[in-house]
């Protein structure tokens, strides 16, 4: 390709150049930036997943949210009277 | 199908998933095909109770289209949790995420298999099968206090009711809109003559035979009083009398033309049963369904199974 020259002149010279002292500040709050754009829910997970109580109330929960087509369907049958 | 990203897969979070829609912990797990099984499963088990509805009764029928059915269901709902969370401890940390293990798609999918038991539930009740727990002895020794039955609910599946069909029906506003169950004795057209115990339809006297006492031991301790064969129509079926016959008031003397679109309802417990003779003829319309099974019986599993008489 005729513009290789340039090309490479040009990548040579971006090579050639320190990085700015605000580049490392600047990539960090990228990441942090990136950390923080993660789905709510996963933030969650993670701040439950360290508390015991939390993970045993999340488990109780569902099955008692899991458990109610089932208690549906028994006081249908009549198996179940209020 | 995977995304480049890694994360950890938590157990407890696939046994939560688990516990609230069966098979949703196996995809959160990277168990797609395991978890969509027992996903579709819970959707498609309970499904089978309509077919029943349209099947000729018969105890294969309950158990092989509705009770298996439902106990497998309860089974998946138990062994999806416990099996979602050994696999999430098997996980690698590593876990690399797949384009599924997403939050939005779990949610959805929880939301749906919470939604459809109800709307199943309601649909069978309406349309197929409605359970009726019996308070009364008003069709002892045919059906008992405590029996639980399956009532089929396709509207006249064989035309209008026939006579000696056991319904389920509705009661005038009078009697406070209650559901009885009873056996149909004239259908419209019919001359209904009642003198004391005795009973004839269009002239003809309901014929009746002694049953052995031993032959309804089991049922002894709810039914007091004599059981007796009657024939109807070509269908034969018991029917109890008080050993008193002065126990309870039947009516003395009816007769009654039956109307257009009704049937005449008699309980077999002839001297203790409300039901035609106290509130009249039933209009067709309020009759809501014919009884197939006695799935849960009073006093003795040997009348679990489909009704006959």
């Amino acid at each position: 390709m005729a513009d290789e020259p340039m090309y490479d002149e040009w990548i040579a010279n971006r090579r050639a150049a320190s990085p700015s002292r605000e580049l490392t500040d600047r990539v960090m709050a990228a990441v942090e930036e990136r950390c923080g754009q993660r789905e709510s829910y996963v933030h969650l997970a993670d701040r439950m997943n360290a508390s015991r109580p939390a993970r045993w109330a999340a488990c109780l929960a569902s099955l008692l949210v899991g458990s109610l087509p089932f208690l549906l369907v028994a006081y249908a049958a009549e198996l179940l009277v209020f | 199908m995977a995304s480049g990203k890694n994360s950890v897969r938590f157990p407890w979070v696939a046994l939560a998933l688990s516990f609230l829609s069966s098979g949703v912990g196996h995809i959160y797990c990277g168990r797609i095909v395991k978890g969509l099984f027992l996903y579709s499963a819970r959707f498609l088990l309970p499904l089978l109770c309509v077919i029943a509805a349209f099947a000729q009764p018969s105890n294969a029928v309950l158990l092989g289209l509705i009770l298996v059915p439902a106990a497998v269901t309860v089974i998946i709902f138990l062994y999806s949790p416990i099996d979602a969370y050994a696999i999430a401890m098997r996980a690698r940390p590593d876990y690399e995420l797949k384009e599924y293990n997403r939050a939005s798609l779990y949610w959805l999918l929880v939301a749906m298999q919470l939604a459809y038991p109800v709307a199943l539930t309601w649909g069978i009740r309406e349309y197929a099968y409605e359970a009726f727990l019996i308070p009364t002895r008003n069709m002892s020794p045919n059906f008992l206090a405590g029996d639980r039955v399956l009532v089929n609910k396709r509207p006249f599946r064989d035309g209008f009711p026939r006579r000696g069909d056991v319904v389920v029906f509705r009661t005038p506003s009078s009697e406070a809109g209650h559901t009885w169950i009873a056996r149909v004795i004239g259908v419209a057209g019919d001359q209904v003559v009642i003198k004391g115990r005795e009973i004839e339809v269009n002239g003809k006297k309901l014929e009746r035979e002694r049953v052995p006492r031993d032959s309804i031991a089991r049922i002894r301790k709810q039914v007091e009083g004599n059981v007796h064969y009657e024939s109807h129509a070509g269908r034969r079926y018991r029917v109890l009398f008080a050993d008193d016959p002065h126990d309870e008031s039947a009516m003395d003397e009816i007769s009654v033309t039956v109307p257009d679109r009704s049937v005449f309802v008699i309980g077999d417990n002839r001297d203790r049963a409300r039901d035609s003779r106290h509130i009249g003829s039933i209009h067709v319309g309020d009759v809501i369904g014919y009884v197939d099974y006695i799935y849960f019986p009073a006093e003795t599993w040997s009348r679990f199974g489909v009704y006959r008489d």
